[in-house]
C-alpha cells in the first residue's frame, strides 16, 4: 500500500506545486515566529529575537530547496522548468521553431498518412472470427508464380476427410447471375459456395439459416442466402423474404436467409457479392477431380501452426496423387494465409511508399539537427558559461533532450493534424485493385507510430547538439569566442549530415526515376494496330431467353449486323478476350489430330472469336485467311494461331492446314490462318502463343465487341448502347469505352507509382538542396574572419572560392557513392513495379547522381561567392 | 553555542521524530523543541533541515500532515505518526539498539 501513498503525494507535489511551496512558506515562517517567541521570553528585544531565530534556522533558501527534493519530483520540475524555457527560447525564436515544426509535421504527417494505409491494409487483420487461422489452399503447378486461386471440389472434399489440421474446409467461386426484375434482367454477382465456407469465415445469419450440406443435393430445391446490403437496396430490407422466390438466370432460387451486415467474402477478388448459392454438384463426384475453378480456404484447428498443416497437407497431396494419378499427378500444392492472398501484390508497393516516406523523414530530421546545431554555435558561449557556473552535466544534457522533445512533440502535432488531410487525399487518388483501402484510418497502432517517429525526432534532435556539447569544456567554450578561433570546418558532424543527406535523397530519386522510366515503357507501348478510332464493350445475353447455342449465335450476329449498321462504324468484330479487355483461358496443345501425352503438350491461350475481327482490330492476317460465315457449327472445326504459336509448333513450316489437338478442350482443329502477334502491354512479358477460333463452333452467351470508327469513337458510344437495347432489352451490355480509356485505365497504377514517389523525392531532394547550402554557408559564416584575413594577405578570391565548392564537393561526392550503394541495395525490392527498366539502369543512376551533384555544388557556390566578397576590413571588425 | 552539544548521528534523526511524534501529534518547531527538551539540550536538531526530514516522512507514508489551529490561536502543521510509521519506528528502534549494544561491548572492552 506504501506504493500508493507515496504516488499520491508526488502526485499533488506535481499537480499543486504552488500549494506545496505555500504551505512550505508558511510552515517556515510559523517556525521561526515560535522560535523569535521563545527568545523573546528568554530575555532578548524583540529585533534580536527574530535575528537569533533566523540564524538557528539556516540558510532558508538551501533548507526549501532540500525539501523540495523530498517531495520526490525533482525530475519533473526540472522537465517542468526545461520546458518553460525552451518555449520561451523558442518564442524568442519564431522563424526556427516555425521551420522545424514544419518541416517535422510534413516528415511526420506523410510518414502517418502512408503508415494508417499500411496499417489499414497489411497489418490489421481481416474482418472475419479466427482470421489467423483462415488459411488458402491452392494447387498449383510446380513451375507457376503469384497469386494462385484453384482447387477441384472432389480434392478438396479428400483433404477435409483425411486432414487433422484444419476444423473445417470449404470452397467457392464467383458467378454472374442474372436476375429477373419488373424492370428487366439485371446482372448479379453470386458466390457459389460448400456450406462448410460459411463456416471457415465465421458467418452468422442475421435472418433464416445459412447454407446446409442437403442444400447440394441435385434435384433439390436451389435455394439462396442475400447479404445484408443486397437485402436492404433490392428488397428494401422487406421482413418477410424468407421463403420468397427469386428468378437467376430463369430458375426460381428460395431465399433461405439473409447474412449479418459486413458478412463479405475475403476481398480476393473485386466483384461485392450479392448472393450465396450452395456449389450443386456431388463433390464426390469423380468427373470433377480435374476441374480446378474454385478457391479453396480453411481454418486451422486451435494451436495448429501453419507449418504443421503444410506437413500434414503435403502427405495427403502425395496420397492423392498417387491414387489419382491422371488429374494430381502434375500438381503441388500451397497454403498460405488468407491475409497474405488478399494482400498479395499491394504488399511491395504500399511498403515501398513506407520506405520512400521514411526517407523523407530522415532527410528532415538530418536538415532540423542542421538548424539547431546552427543555433548551437551562437549557445555555445551560454552553455559554456552554464557549465563554467556549476551547471550539472546531466542536467544541461536533460535541457537538451527536453528541447529537442519539445520541437518533436510539437511536429508530431501538426504531423497528425496534416495525416487527417493525407490520408483521404491518398485514398481518393489511389488505383482500383488495393483491397480493404475502406478499412484505413486513425487507430491506436497509427498513433503508437507516430508517438514512436516523435520519439525517434527527439533523440535525432536532442542527441546531435549533445554530440558537440559534451566536447565541450567551458573554458574552452569562453576563449574559444574571444578568440574568434576559426571553427566550422566541413568536417564531424555537419559533414556527416551532408553526406547523409545527399545519399538519402539519392536513393529516393533513383526510385523515383526507376519507376518514371517503367512508366514511359508503358507509354510507349506499340500494339501493332491503330489505337484510335476503337471502341470495345462486352454484352452478355438473357440465357433464359436463349436457351441453345443456335439462338445464342444468331442474336449475337444480329447485334453484330446492327452496330456495323450504324453510321460512322467502319467495321465490326467479336472475341472472347483480346488485348487490355477480358481474361485468358489456357490449354494444352499438341500438334496432330489426336491426344497427345496428357500433360506434357505447351500451354496455349485460347480465344473464340468472330470473321471480320482482326480486320476490325487491326491486327493483318500473315499466311492462310481470316474465318468466314462458312465456319459454322456443322463445319469442319478450324482455328486460327498467332505467329508465336506457329513458330512454336512448327518452325519454319507453313501451318496452315496443319492440325492440333487441345487437351482441355478434348478436341482437334484444323489451322487456316496465322495472324501477326500483339506485343504484350508489359514489356518485360514474353508473347504467348495463341489460339482462335470462331464463335460460330464455340458458342457463348457472353462476348466482347470491338468496333473500329471512322470518326471520333467516343461520339458512337451512346448510339450502339442504344441500338443494343433497340435489339434485345434484357441484354445486358457495359457501356462502350475508347480504347484509350482502356490503355489510361492500365496506366492508373503505374501513374500513381510514379507521382508519389515523385513528390516524395522532389521533397527530398529541395531539402537536401536546403540541407547542404545551410550546412556550406554555415561553415563559411563562421570562418569570414579567416577568409577576410587572407583576402587581405592577397589571396586571390578565386582560390577562396574553389577551397569552399572544393570540400562540399568532396562531401557531395562521399554522399553520391554512398547513396548509390544504398539505392542498388533498395532497388531490388520494387522491382517487382518496374517494367522495361532494371533496378540496376545506368541511365536513371547517372542521371540522378548527376543532378545532385550539380545541386550540392550550386548550394556551395552561392556562400562561397559571397565568403570571396567580404570586405576584409569589415570582417576583421566584425568579431 | 556549546561545543559540549552532540551532532546528530546521521540517519538518527528520522528516528526521533518519529519517536517523538509517536507520543503525540505537533508541528515542525514543536518536534524541535520536544527532542531537545528531552535531550536535555544534549541534541542539537538543525531546525532548518528538520523541514526536508518531515516532507520526506511524509512522502513514505510514516507520518501524515494536517493543518489545525494552535492554542495560541495560530493556524500551524501539524505531524502525526501512521500505523506504517509505527512499524517503522519499531524497526528503527530495534536495529538502534543492537548498533548501540555492540558500540557499548566494543569501548567496554579492556
Amino acid at each position: 500500500m506504501r506504493w500508493i501513498s507515496e504516488s499520491l503525494f508526488r502526485l499533488r507535489a506535481t499537480l499543486l506545486p504552488g500549494r506545496m511551496e505555500r504551505e512550505m512558506e508558511e510552515e517556515m515562517a510559523f517556525h521561526l515566529e515560535m522560535e523569535a517567541q521563545k527568545l523573546a521570553q528568554r530575555g532578548l528585544t524583540p529585533d534580536q529575537a527574530v535575528k537569533q531565530a533566523r540564524r538557528n534556522f539556516g540558510e532558508p533558501l538551501r533548507h526549501k530547496e532540500k525539501a523540495r527534493e523530498a517531495w520526490g519530483i525533482t525530475m519533473i520540475m526540472n522537465l517542468r522548468n526545461d520546458v518553460r524555457l525552451t518555449l520561451r527560447s523558442l518564442r524568442r525564436n519564431p522563424v526556427f521553431a516555425v521551420v522545424s515544426v514544419l518541416t517535422l509535421g510534413l516528415g511526420i504527417g506523410a510518414n502517418t498518412a502512408i503508415f494508417s494505409v499500411v496499417n489499414g491494409v497489411l497489418l490489421r487483420s481481416l474482418p472475419f472470427p479466427h482470421a489467423d487461422r483462415i488459411i488458402s489452399l491452392c494447387e498449383a503447378r510446380p513451375d507457376e508464380a503469384g497469386t494462385c486461386v484453384t482447387a477441384s471440389p472432389p480434392n478438396v472434399a479428400d483433404w477435409a476427410e483425411r486432414s487433422r489440421a484444419f476444423e473445417a474446409l470449404g470452397i467457392f467461386r464467383w458467378w454472374p447471375f442474372s436476375l429477373s426484375t419488373p424492370e428487366g434482367a439485371r446482372g448479379v454477382n453470386a458466390t457459389i459456395a460448400t456450406p462448410q465456407l460459411m463456416d471457415v469465415l465465421g458467418f452468422r445469419p442475421a435472418m433464416g439459416r445459412l447454407l446446409l450440406p442437403e442444400d447440394q443435393e441435385e434435384g433439390r430445391r436451389q435455394v439462396a442466402v442475400l447479404t445484408w446490403d443486397f437485402w436492404q437496396s433490392r428488397f428494401g430490407g422487406d421482413p418477410d423474404i424468407l421463403g420468397s422466390t427469386v428468378e437467376l438466370d430463369g430458375m426460381p432460387f428460395e431465399v433461405i436467409g439473409v447474412l449479418q451486415e459486413g458478412d463479405d467474402p475475403p476481398a480476393v477478388a473485386q466483384a461485392r457479392t450479392h448472393l450465396w448459392a450452395p456449389l450443386h454438384i456431388d463433390p464426390r463426384d469423380e468427373q470433377h477431380r480435374n476441374w480446378r475453378g474454385f478457391l479453396a480456404l480453411g481454418r486451422l484447428a486451435p494451436g495448429v501452426s501453419l507449418e504443421a498443416a503444410r506437413q500434414e497437407m503435403e502427405g495427403i497431396r502425395v496420397e492423392l496423387a498417387r491414387e489419382y494419378p491422371e488429374a494430381n499427378a502434375e500438381w503441388g500444392l500451397r497454403l498460405t494465409t488468407l491475409q497474405d492472398l488478399v494482400v498479395g501484390d499491394v504488399r511491395t508497393t504500399l511498403l515501398a511508399f513506407l520506405g520512400a516516406v521514411g526517407l523523407v523523414l530522415l532527410i528532415t530530421c538530418a536538415n532540423i539537427a542542421n538548424l539547431i546545431l546552427a543555433r548551437m554555435s551562437g549557445r555555445e558561449t551560454e552553455l559554456g558559461i552554464r557549465a563554467a557556473l556549476g551547471a550539472d552535466s546531466r542536467r544541461l544534457a536533460g535541457h537538451l533532450l527536453t528541447e529537442g522533445m519539445v520541437l518533436a512533440l510539437l511536429g508530431s502535432a501538426a504531423g497528425l493534424l496534416l495525416a487527417r488531410l493525407l490520408t483521404p487525399l491518398f485514398i481518393s487518388l489511389a488505383p482500383a485493385g488495393i483491397p480493404r483501402l475502406s478499412e484505413v484510418g486513425m487507430d491506436s497502432t497509427v498513433l503508437a507510430f507516430t508517438l514512436g517517429l516523435a520519439v525517434l525526432a527527439t533523440l535525432v534532435f536532442g542527441l546531435a547538439p549533445l554530440a558537440r556539447a559534451s566536447l565541450l569544456q567551458p573554458m574552452q567554450a569562453l576563449r574559444r569566442e574571444r578568440l574568434g578561433r576559426p571553427r566550422g570546418r566541413l568536417g564531424g558532424l555537419n559533414g556527416a549530415l551532408v553526406v547523409s543527406e545527399v545519399a538519402l535523397a539519392l536513393a529516393l530519386l533513383v526510385g523515383a526515376g526507376l519507376l518514371a522510366r517503367s512508366f514511359t515503357s508503358f507509354l510507349r507501348w506499340d500494339p501493332g494496330f491503330e489505337r484510335e478510332n476503337l471502341l470495345v464493350f462486352q454484352a452478355f445475353l438473357p440465357m433464359d431467353k436463349y436457351q441453345d447455342s443456335e439462338a445464342r449465335l444468331r442474336l449475337m450476329n444480329t447485334l453484330q449486323e446492327e452496330v456495323q449498321a450504324l453510321p460512322g462504324v467502319h467495321s465490326v468484330g467479336r472475341a472472347s478476350a483480346g488485348p487490355l479487355f477480358g481474361g485468358w483461358e489456357p490449354d494444352q496443345i499438341h500438334p496432330g489430330d489426336g491426344p497427345g501425352q496428357p500433360g506434357s503438350g505447351p500451354s496455349v491461350r485460347w480465344y473464340d472469336i468472330s470473321p471480320g475481327y482482326f480486320e476490325a482490330l487491326g491486327v493483318p492476317i500473315l499466311a492462310g485467311r481470316d474465318f468466314s460465315p462458312d465456319d459454322g457449327p456443322g463445319a469442319p472445326l478450324v482455328a486460327m494461331v498467332n505467329q508465336s504459336l506457329a513458330d512454336l509448333l512448327w518452325p519454319g513450316e507453313n501451318p496452315v492446314g496443319k492440325s492440333v489437338w487441345l487437351e482441355t478442350n478434348q478436341v482437334s482443329r484444323m489451322v487456316v490462318g496465322v495472324v501477326k502477334d500483339i506485343p504484350p502491354f508489359n514489356p518485360d512479358a514474353p508473347v504467348e502463343p495463341e489460339i482462335f477460333w470462331p464463335q460460330a463452333q464455340y458458342t457463348r452467351p457472353v462476348s466482347f465487341f470491338v468496333v473500329r470508327t471512322s470518326g471520333d469513337p467516343a461520339l458512337l458510344a451512346r448510339p450502339i448502347a442504344d441500338r443494343l437495347l433497340q435489339v434485345e432489352p434484357d441484354l445486358q451490355a457495359g457501356s462502350p469505352v475508347t480504347y484509350d480509356e482502356l490503355v489510361r485505365r492500365r496506366l492508373v497504377g503505374p501513374r500513381f507509382n510514379m507521382l508519389l514517389t515523385g513528390v516524395f523525392s522532389l521533397v527530398a531532394f529541395l531539402l537536401a538542396a536546403v540541407g547542404i547550402y545551410g550546412v556550406v554557408s554555415r561553415s563559411v559564416a563562421a570562418r569570414t574572419r579567416e577568409i577576410g584575413i587572407r583576402v587581405a594577405l592577397g589571396a586571390p578570391r578565386a582560390r577562396v572560392i574553389q577551397e569552399v565548392v572544393g570540400s562540399s564537393v568532396i562531401l557531395a561526392g562521399a554522399g553520391v557513392a554512398i547513396g548509390i550503394g544504398l539505392s542498388l541495395l533498395l532497388s531490388r525490392f520494387i522491382e517487382s513495379m518496374l517494367h522495361g527498366v532494371a533496378p540496376t539502369d545506368p541511365v536513371t543512376y547517372g542521371g540522378v547522381a548527376l543532378a545532385l551533384f550539380v545541386v550540392a555544388l550550386l548550394a556551395s557556390l552561392i556562400p562561397a561567392t559571397a565568403a570571396s566578397r567580404v570586405d576584409p576590413l569589415e570582417s576583421l571588425k566584425g568579431e | 553555542m556549546g561545543k559540549d552539544k552532540t551532532d546528530m548521528i546521521r540517519g538518527t534523526l528520522d528516528m526521533l521524530i518519529l519517536k517523538v511524534l509517536s507520543l503525540e501529534p505537533m508541528h515542525g518547531w514543536g518536534v524541535c523543541e520536544r527532542i531537545q527538551q528531552i535531550s536535555r539540550e544534549d541534541l542539537q536538531v538543525n531546525q532548518g533541515s528538520l523541514y526536508a526530514s518531515l516532507h520526506k516522512l511524509t512522502r513514505e507514508g510514516w507520518i501524515r500532515s494536517y493543518w489545525q489551529v494552535t492554542e495560541n490561536n495560530r493556524r500551524a502543521r501539524y505531524y502525526a505518526l501512521t500505523r506504517a510509521g509505527e512499524r517503522q519506528l519499531g524497526m528503527e528502534r530495534a536495529h538502534w539498539e543492537r548498533l548501540a549494544a555492540a558500540v557499548d561491548r566494543i569501548l567496554a572492552a579492556t
